[in-house]
């Protein structure tokens, strides 16, 4: 177990959150069986997320009223604006490669011709 | 029950009452995440209220690649950045955070302020740790929503979280005031024994 290093804090968040190996979960029974310090270590982290949990600053605040009243407008801003619909890909069309000068056609230089 | 997606192909295809139901669904969610980083009711009403009308405005952008909540999410993110960002305001103010602590009991007033100093802390904590750590905690979710939310890689998500998690524990373990919290009856040993991992075999 010990060089799993499971003493290492991120073992025991792991832990506390349902997030480790399975494979894990027994080793770190054990050390919480055995060892007060990775006891103490856990349960800090246990108790700090009841801490967290119970000092949530909205907690009880009346957001429930309000909700109606939104959901209310929301619906009557909507009333009036149509559904977007998905805009029409337009096929790409590749733009024409500029057109090469060609080399002008001498005039036929029938002289030579028998 | 219909899922988002049907609900979602529902409006797409006219059907506007169905919005009401996705409405429904999200709102309760999207109001406390707003009210968590504004702090002032008011202003999150208005936020959320913004969002879903813009949230119907471009439904058809919505490609259904991640959940319609995480969807939601961003562009809640976003509104409350550019109303902050119109009203100057830089940083979130925590004048709000006894609002709903009410009687004046001893207790009453020990646990307001052992919210406050915990709030103080989770407030100095940089943007993503804070996100990271407040849908775990006060919504629960899983870190794959999380880390859709925050668009970033599982491992990630749980990473910003530890690491919050072990700032706070630093932060808060030398606090008198949560220790005396901690040493009130419900906090006892037997308490704390009964609910965490059974130990005795």
């Amino acid at each position: 177990m010990d060089e799993l290093s499971l003493s290492d804090d991120w073992w025991w968040i792991d832990f506390l959150e349902d997030e480790l190996d399975p494979m894990l979960d027994n080793d770190l029974v054990m050390l919480l069986e055995h060892s007060g310090e990775d006891r103490e270590s856990f349960e800090s982290f246990r108790l700090l997320k009841q801490w967290l949990k119970e000092s949530d600053p909205i907690e009880g605040w009346p957001i429930e009223a309000r909700l109606e009243r939104m959901r209310n407008n929301i619906m009557l801003a909507i009333e009036e604006t149509p559904v977007a619909e998905r805009p029409v890909e337009k096929p790409v069309v590749k733009p024409l490669a500029p057109k090469t000068k060609q080399p002008s056609r001498r005039p036929l230089d029938n002289s030579a011709s028998p | 029950m219909k899922t988002d997606l049907e609900l979602i192909q529902d409006v797409k295809s006219g059907i506007k009452a169905a919005f009401e139901e996705l409405v429904q669904r999200h709102e309760k969610f999207l109001m406390k995440v707003v009210v968590r980083m504004t702090r002032d009711l008011d202003a999150a009403e208005d936020i959320v209220q913004d969002s879903f009308i813009k949230a119907f405005r471009r439904l058809h952008l919505f490609e259904g690649r991640s959940s319609f909540r995480s969807w939601l999410y961003q562009i809640a993110l976003n509104t409350t950045r550019n109303r902050f960002r119109k009203t100057n305001r830089e940083t979130i103010g925590t004048d709000h955070l006894d609002i709903a602590v009410e009687g004046e009991s001893e207790s009453n007033l020990i646990a307001v302020d052992v919210r406050n100093v915990i709030q103080k802390e989770v407030d100095k904590l940089p943007d993503r740790q804070k996100t990271a750590l407040s849908l775990r905690i006060f919504e629960d979710l899983s870190f794959k929503e999380i880390a859709e939310i925050m668009q970033c890689p599982y491992d990630t998500a749980k990473a910003n979280y530890r690491h919050a998690l072990l700032k706070l524990k630093e932060r808060l373990e030398g606090n008198l005031m949560l220790k005396t919290w901690t040493e009130q009856p419900r906090f006892s040993l037997m308490e704390l024994a009964t609910n965490s991992v059974e130990v005795d075999g």
